[in-house]
Formats: structure tokens, C-alpha cells, sequence
């Protein structure tokens, strides 16, 4: 195989799984220029290490396995002020992801686009508020008025409005569903 | 609230404490759905943050580009082209831009949302019916414990108080099984309808709270405005402002000093706060007891009732600099209230802290290498407000230097109720803690040079729970002997969980 050819293998191999990988780097750092560096760093390392690549083994968790090392190398550079989920844990969770099928991620990515559009405007309005900067919800709260325990309870139940919202739009295209 | 998604949603906000990732992470261990549903849950918040970022981008951008408005965003991947390498992931291709199916539209009709809970506080849901945001006609909340607030689609505010089941009928009207509800009814929803098993109310814009018993009778009340009831058979009755009646099946019965008794508003938790006050005797403080040298000792009152032959300075006080307080015990006994007049129990009210009579409080001293006493010589912390109105507790000396840490009762003018446990013995260092939680008396005693901390209870001083002020303090006696004894205390921390907002 050439240099070309194993580059441009990576790179499909690296976009199909682009989604998973970002959301499990999130998922355990819960920052999102955090998770950018960490992606950036795993890529450049997956494609050093591409070579000994097992084309056997699946990529996205052969992916994980190495971007959990950057993770921990980080947060233990990082002094840990935030909680983390221990590194056994994590194990687990590249498999639950693992065993997501391959574009389900981004299924549920497109789906989020009109869940949102359906919320009502009021509810569009603070998830914006939100999610925009990462910015404190106390900040949010105190601008608005509100109590941050309140604030707290309603993106909740937006969350979890949004999560069903996706359910059901993959159940109508015939997708798994995740059983609750 | 499932308790599992609970933990994820603090989580995701970074709000969850050590012990409840702790929990968190027993139950993800265990559980391979709860997994599936932690990775889809999480990916929904990665996503929502990106939709976000990319959406403003885009507003951005557009409005830079564009003289007027831009539309709404809508099909926010697309976008993200605008949006021009929001991310640095893009660094190996536009995998984002990738062309995908447009998903068909659903099929399946869906019956239009009529409700939506808007705001709930300690709320315990039936798990039958799990509770969702926008809710269908037809929906049965059911409710064993705590606050909802449900706003209709004509703009009516209902609120739930646990337990309650009400069924929603549509954007305007609902059926109130069993429980209470506070409803506000804006213009824009008169003729706000709410059933009952045996009756029903229409509103003519108002506030009213109604409330339905296990018989199936209602009781309605008017806050503000007016009502009509109605009995099954369609009898009408007109209420106005706290005005109430019953609707049990027959015609309505008006009911005068009809309970008003809702609650109409979700109040936010308190939020309680400790005020901690912490002195370690480094310097003289004016304007608060003195010492044999006339320097402030920091505690400003002596316990009413004691220690009126020390108007000034105190013999039995001195502040060491840089080391704290000696306190050198005198011959007196609060059980039976002998030789008060010089007996050493000083300290501070509680009130200077906020404390108004029903906040949890406590007061923590370090006393290091503590002297031996002779029998039942005693030194240790009191809260009270009289000689003879007190609770006390900490060391009381046994033979040999040993010491049974104890906690007793004192009302009229005697001890009662005590408590004993545990040893200590001349020369340990200790940190003691008598401290109200939850309106309940413990007192801790640490030794620190064992590493044994030892709380004791006693029965509960209920004489002392209507008091709106108390002192808090320290005491040393030698009750029964003419031998005084010197203690240092190195610092003394006292704390009132004050409530705000």
C-alpha cells in the first residue's frame, strides 16, 4: 500500500467514526475546546500509530483506546478540578459506543436539527442562552431572573424532550431504537 | 425523576458531588442499558453544544454577509459550511459536509401538544407515567409528592400539589381525579374548565384553588375574580373572591370560612448558608469579656446566670499570644447550680450569627494536652440561656486521668438525661462539637490523639426549641474538689446555618 493510499484509508476511516470519537472525548471532559485539543492530539497520533492498525479490530474503538490515554495524560495535567469517570469506566462506554451502528451518531446529530426547530421558542431561547459560551448557568439564571435550580430542571426536561424527539425521528426512518 | 438519569443530567452539568459520581458510576458499572443510554444522552449534549456554536456562527457570519436579517436558521449541518471551520476537527476534510438522505418526514400523525410542564420542585412522578415536556390530550399526571406547575395551551397555569392526579382534556380544560391545584387564569383562557368526579368549574378569569378528597367531593375556593360551579345535573353557582363551596354530587353548597389553603407558587429552595465565625484568642478584643490582663477574650457574654463575680477582668482568663486561651477551672457545679456567681461559662449569642430561633448551629473548640482533673471535674461546651436552662457536654474526669466523655440536660436546677461513652486520658489533644442538626442536639468529641471521634445524643431538650435566641459557649469546673486546673483553648469556630432566598 502506498503512503496515498494509506492516507486517504485513514481519512474515511477517521470521518466515519469523527462523530463517536468527538462525542466520547466530550462525553468524559464535557468542554468543548478541551475536546477539540484532544481530538486534534488523538488524530495525529492514530495516524503515527496507523500503521500497526489491526484491520480486524474496529477503528472508532482502536480510536478510543488511544484518545483515553491523551484524556488521562490531560486531565492529570489539568490538577482534575472538575469530576471525572474512572478509567475502568471508560472501558465500558468505548464498548457501549462501540456497538452503536457506524452512522447512528450522525443520524441522531441530524435529527437534533429539527428537534430543536420544534421546541418552543421560549425553550429554543434559553438552550441558546446556555449553550452558547458554555457560560454558567448561575449567570444565565441571574440574568433572567430566575433561580439556577429552576434553570437547572428546565434544560432538563429540554434535554430529555430533545432525546425522545430523536427517538421517535429514528423510529420513523426505521433505525434501532434504543430501548428505555 | 428516574434517579439514574438524575446523576447523568448532573453530570453533564458538572453540578454532581464525589458521592453521587460515586453512585453514578456503581450503577453505570452494572448496568449495560443504562450505558447504551449514557452515550446516547451525553452525544445529544456534545451535539446540542455544537448545533448551538455552529447556529451562532452562522448568525454571525450571514449578518456580516447579508444587509438585512437573516432568516432563521434552520438545517443547522449545512450551515456549518457558513460557519467556516468552527471546529478544528474539520482539520482532516469536511467530513460534516458529507451529503446525507434528507430524512423523510414522519408518517405516524401526532396528536398536537395541549400542556406543558413548566416548572416542578421535589416532585415524585408515578413511574407509570413518566413525565414528558410537551403533553398530549388525554394525559393522566399522576403525583405522589412535591410541586408541578403545567401551563395549557390557552395560557392557564395549573399548580399540582402532591399527592394529585389530573387528567388534561385539552388546550383549555382538565380533570382533577384526586389532590389539590391552584389554577391562574389569564383573558386569554376565560372559560378555563376543571372537572371534578362530581362536578365541574368554569372559570370567568380568576385564581381559585380546588381540591378533591378520596370521596370524589370538591372543595373549590376563589382567590381572586370569579367562578361558576356546576353540579353534575347542571346547577350553577357563582363564586367570587374567597368565596368557596363543595361540589359532592347534589347542587353546590356554599361553604362559609372555606379552607384557602393552596399553595400558588413554586418557590425556590432555600439556600442555606454557613456563618462561620472562627477565633483563635491571637490578639485582645475590645468590647467583649476581658482577661486577668484586660485583654478582649473575643466571646463577648457569660451564660445568664453565672459568673457575676467577675464584672472586669477575669483571674481565671488569660490570653497567651500566639498559643490561645487558658481558661483555669474554678469550684462550681451546674447540677444543683452551686457556686455559680464564680463559676466559668462564657461564650456568645447565637443571634450576633443570624440565629433567629430555628437555624442548626454548632461550636467547635481545640483543646490540646488536656490536664487531669480530679473526679468528676468537667470541662466541655453548653448551649442554653439560663445557669439553669442549658444543654452541656464534653469531659468529665474519672479516677486516674482518665476521662468519660458525657452530654446531660440541665433544667430548673438539675442535671437530667445524661449520656456517657467512650475514654479519653490526660495529655490527648481533642477537638470538640456540640452542634444542633435538624433541631437535634449531638455532641462530638475527637481525639485527635487517639483518632477516635465518638458522637454522643441524649434526649432532646424540647424546653430549649422555643427559644428565638441562645448561647453558645465553653465551661470548666472542678466540681467537687478545691484543686483548679488550667486548659488552653486553641481556637473556638462557631456556625449558624442561616437560610436565605
Amino acid at each position: 500500500m502506498t503512503e496515498d493510499q494509506q492516507r486517504a484509508e485513514f481519512a474515511d476511516l477517521l470521518r466515519a467514526n469523527q462523530g463517536r470519537l468527538y462525542g466520547f472525548i466530550h462525553a468524559l471532559v464535557r468542554n468543548l475546546d478541551d475536546a477539540d485539543d484532544l481530538f486534534q492530539q488523538s488524530a495525529v497520533i492514530l495516524w503515527n500509530k496507523f500503521a500497526g492498525y489491526d484491520r480486524n479490530r474496529s477503528f472508532f474503538s482502536w480510536a478510543c483506546g488511544v484518545a483515553r490515554f491523551e484524556i488521562a495524560n490531560f486531565l492529570r495535567a489539568r490538577g482534575r478540578k472538575k469530576l471525572y469517570l474512572s478509567d475502568d469506566l471508560n472501558l465500558l462506554l468505548i464498548e457501549a459506543a462501540d456497538e452503536m451502528p457506524g452512522d447512528e451518531m450522525e443520524d441522531r446529530r441530524e435529527a437534533l436539527g429539527g428537534c430543536v426547530e420544534k421546541l418552543r421558542e421560549s425553550d429554543r431561547q434559553l438552550v441558546h442562552e446556555c449553550y452558547r459560551n458554555e457560560e454558567d448557568v448561575n449567570q444565565v439564571a441571574e440574568r433572567l431572573g430566575r433561580s439556577s435550580h429552576s434553570v437547572y430542571n428546565s434544560l432538563r426536561r429540554i434535554r430529555q424532550s430533545l432525546f425522545e424527539c430523536i427517538e421517535r425521528t429514528l423510529a420513523t426512518q426505521a433505525r434501532p431504537r434504543l430501548g428505555t | 425523576m428516574n434517579p439514574a438519569r438524575e446523576l447523568i443530567d448532573e453530570y453533564i452539568e458538572g453540578t454532581i458531588t464525589p458521592e453521587r459520581l460515586a453512585t453514578l458510576e456503581g450503577m453505570l458499572a452494572a448496568d449495560a442499558e443504562l450505558r447504551r443510554y449514557f452515550v446516547r444522552y451525553c452525544g445529544l449534549n456534545t451535539d446540542l453544544h455544537l448545533h448551538v456554536k455552529s447556529a451562532s456562527a452562522a448568525e454571525r457570519a450571514l449578518s456580516a454577509i447579508l444587509p438585512k436579517k437573516p432568516e432563521p436558521v434552520r438545517r443547522w449541518p449545512k450551515l456549518a459550511a457558513v460557519a467556516g471551520g468552527f471546529l478544528a476537527i474539520l482539520l482532516l476534510g469536511g467530513w460534516l459536509l458529507r451529503p446525507r438522505p434528507v430524512p423523510p418526514s414522519p408518517i405516524i400523525p401526532v396528536s398536537e401538544d395541549i400542556a406543558w410542564l413548566v416548572n416542578a420542585q421535589n416532585c415524585e412522578w408515578d413511574d407509570r407515567q413518566p413525565i414528558k415536556e410537551g403533553l398530549k390530550p388525554g394525559t393522566t399526571l399522576a403525583m405522589n409528592r412535591g410541586l408541578a406547575e403545567i401551563r395549557f395551551k390557552s395560557g392557564a397555569t395549573v399548580i399540582l400539589s402532591g399527592p394529585c392526579r389530573l387528567e388534561l382534556t385539552n388546550g383549555n380544560a382538565a380533570k382533577l381525579l384526586q389532590g389539590k391545584i391552584a389554577a391562574r387564569v389569564p383573558e386569554s383562557a376565560i372559560g378555563f374548565e376543571l372537572l371534578t368526579p362530581q362536578g365541574k368549574v368554569i372559570d370567568l378569569g380568576t385564581e381559585f384553588g380546588v381540591s378533591v378528597g378520596e370521596s370524589g367531593a370538591a372543595d373549590v375556593f376563589v382567590f381572586e375574580g370569579q367562578v361558576d360551579a356546576y353540579s353534575p345535573a347542571g346547577q350553577k353557582l357563582n363564586l367570587t373572591k374567597k368565596q368557596g363551596a363543595t361540589l359532592a354530587g347534589g347542587d353546590p353548597v356554599r361553604r362559609d370560612n372555606a379552607n384557602g389553603d393552596y399553595t400558588r407558587k413554586i418557590v425556590p429552595n432555600p439556600v442555606v448558608r454557613p456563618n462561620r465565625w472562627r477565633w483563635e484568642f491571637a490578639e485582645g478584643k475590645p468590647g467583649t469579656l476581658l482577661d486577668r490582663n484586660g485583654h478582649g477574650i473575643g466571646l463577648t457574654d457569660r451564660l445568664p446566670g453565672t459568673g457575676q463575680s467577675y464584672p472586669g477582668r477575669d483571674p481565671n482568663l488569660c490570653i497567651v499570644p500566639g498559643s490561645g486561651l487558658e481558661l483555669t477551672t474554678t469550684n462550681s457545679d451546674i447540677n444543683g447550680q452551686a457556686g455559680m456567681p464564680r463559676g466559668e461559662y462564657f461564650g456568645i449569642p447565637l443571634s450576633k450569627f443570624g440565629f433567629t430561633g430555628t437555624e442548626d448551629f454548632e461550636i467547635v473548640v481545640e483543646i490540646p494536652n488536656i490536664p487531669t482533673l480530679k473526679r468528676v471535674g468537667q470541662f466541655g461546651l453548653y448551649a442554653g440561656n439560663k445557669s439553669n436552662r442549658n444543654i452541656r457536654g464534653g469531659l468529665i474526669a474519672q479516677n486516674n486521668g482518665e476521662y468519660r466523655q458525657f452530654l446531660v440536660n440541665n433544667s430548673k436546677w438539675m442535671d437530667h438525661d445524661s449520656g456517657y461513652l467512650g475514654l479519653s486520658s490526660t495529655g490527648d489533644d481533642l477537638r470538640m462539637i456540640l452542634k444542633r442538626n435538624a433541631g437535634k442536639y449531638t455532641l462530638t468529641v475527637d481525639n485527635q490523639t487517639s483518632g477516635l471521634a465518638t458522637t454522643l445524643a441524649i434526649k432532646h431538650p424540647d424546653f430549649l426549641d422555643a427559644e428565638k435566641d441562645l448561647h453558645v459557649g465553653i465551661f470548666g469546673a472542678n466540681t467537687q474538689s478545691n484543686e483548679p486546673k488550667t486548659l488552653l483553648i486553641r481556637s473556638v469556630t462557631v456556625t449558624v446555618w442561616t437560610v436565605g432566598k
